[in-house]
């Protein structure tokens, strides 16, 4: 059972998760968060589920989670100071926060994976969707859904990225109330510092990606592109050095070594 | 003032094809304006809203009219990208298109995705109108602020 009174007494934030609702089960919770005309309307809501029915990733990917053993929350984000900016950016702040609140804890080695996965010795222990809607040109509500895997040992199905979790790591129990105050305190850090110096959370995201200057391969459906990992651009976009020396910048897919 | 002069002129105006009205005599000056839409319970509300604060400033300068209605290039409203992605006009590759040209959208109805990294942004209509362009191209690259859509309101 989760403790609220332990996620309280570490919980840091100024507005990150000072909303907080707990559910036993929802179908995903980006889109409780996001749904229009809902009642979650105050800025660092964050809604948690012991339960994910209809987790999902990129292009509507499943996203399984077993049932109170790990951390599945998204986050509101509703105020325009944080929507003005490069809201592109915030899957690195995302990414960043449970790197931190991971090598906090567990002292884990680290690393980034293109655009916002979470790897500890090359296998995925999170990953993040971020969602957004506009009304015409304005982003209006953002949320940003996070999976992270904390008590579960047994992952069923094939993965593209083998998945650990932080049990798996440690050999024994993690407290995700801990880990959850982490990530979010780390969150709220990594958000304000977006805002006042978006090229600090670019220049500490390089530092744990370690595939940059790597050849890989990029694949999005039937498509794939080869070449070097050559940089991020200042909107966090990958730069891929094809064979003739010319860089493309990459909007999206799925990033393999090479 | 006469309130009955005023009820029939905007009635003159709802069921005429004009989109403005303006009308001076002595000290008397009013404007009209209606915007031209395919609801027409939006048109009674626009109508009624732009008496009223005409009314209310019945000196106002006609200049801002004028300049609101040419940004807006006589009624085509235009729907830009919030952020640098890539254009999708469907929730998944082999699902429908949320809309087609011609289309009747009004404030809600979901226009297309940006994709960018793994940040999925949902675009609303902001307007009640009719698509009458779809301007950028699915699956390719969208830069910031590029118009995307063309509703005519």
């Amino acid at each position: 059972m989760f403790s609220f009174e332990n996620f309280d007494l570490k919980l840091d934030t100024d507005f990150i998760g000072r909303n907080f609702i707990y559910t036993e089960e929802a179908d995903s919770t980006n889109s409780v968060l996001l749904e229009k005309g809902n009642k979650y309307t105050i800025n660092g809501t964050v809604f948690f589920t012991e339960k994910q029915l209809k987790g999902k990733g990129r292009k509507n990917r499943p996203w399984y989670s077993a049932k109170d053993l790990n951390l599945t929350f998204s986050i509101l984000l509703a105020h325009k100071k944080y929507l003005s900016g490069n809201p592109v950016l915030l899957n690195f702040a995302g990414s960043l926060a449970v790197a931190n609140a991971l090598e906090n804890l567990y002292q884990f080695r680290v690393e980034l994976k293109w655009p916002n996965d979470v790897l500890v010795n090359g296998k995925k222990i999170c990953g993040i969707l971020i969602e957004s809607t506009s009304e015409g040109s304005k982003i209006e509500r953002l949320v940003i859904g996070f999976g992270i895997n904390v008590n579960q040992t047994m992952f069923q199905g094939s993965y593209a990225v083998p998945p650990t979790s932080v049990r798996l790591e440690i050999n024994e129990n993690a407290e995700r109330e801990r880990l959850l105050a982490e990530v979010l305190n780390n969150f709220e850090l990594l958000l304000i510092s977006l805002i006042e110096s978006p090229e600090t959370i670019l220049k500490d995201w390089k530092q744990k990606c370690s595939m940059i200057g790597d050849k890989i391969s990029i694949s999005e459906g039937e498509e794939v592109k080869y070449g070097i990992f050559e940089d991020v651009d200042e909107n966090g976009f990958l730069l891929l050095k094809d064979q003739n020396n010319r860089i493309e910048k990459i909007h999206y897919g799925d990033v393999s070594l090479r | 003032m006469d309130l009955n002069l005023i009820k029939k002129l905007i009635k003159l105006l709802e069921t005429s094809s004009l989109t403005d009205l303006e009308i001076e005599e002595n000290d008397f000056k009013i404007k009209l304006a209606k915007k031209v839409s395919f609801y027409s319970p939006a048109d009674q509300s626009n109508t009624v809203q732009t008496v009223s604060s005409s009314l209310a400033q019945p000196q106002s300068d006609p200049q801002t009219q004028k300049k609101s209605d040419k940004e807006e290039d006589q009624n085509q409203h235009i729907i830009h990208s919030p952020i640098v992605g890539t254009f999708y006009r469907a929730p998944a590759p082999d699902a429908d298109s949320f809309i087609q040209v011609g289309d009747v959208v009004s404030p809600g109805t979901v226009l297309c995705i940006v994709e960018a990294m793994k940040l999925m942004n949902e675009i609303e209509s902001d307007v009640s109108g009719k698509i009458i362009k779809i301007l950028a191209e699915n699956g390719k690259p969208v830069e910031f602020g590029q118009p995307l859509f063309l509703i005519q309101t």
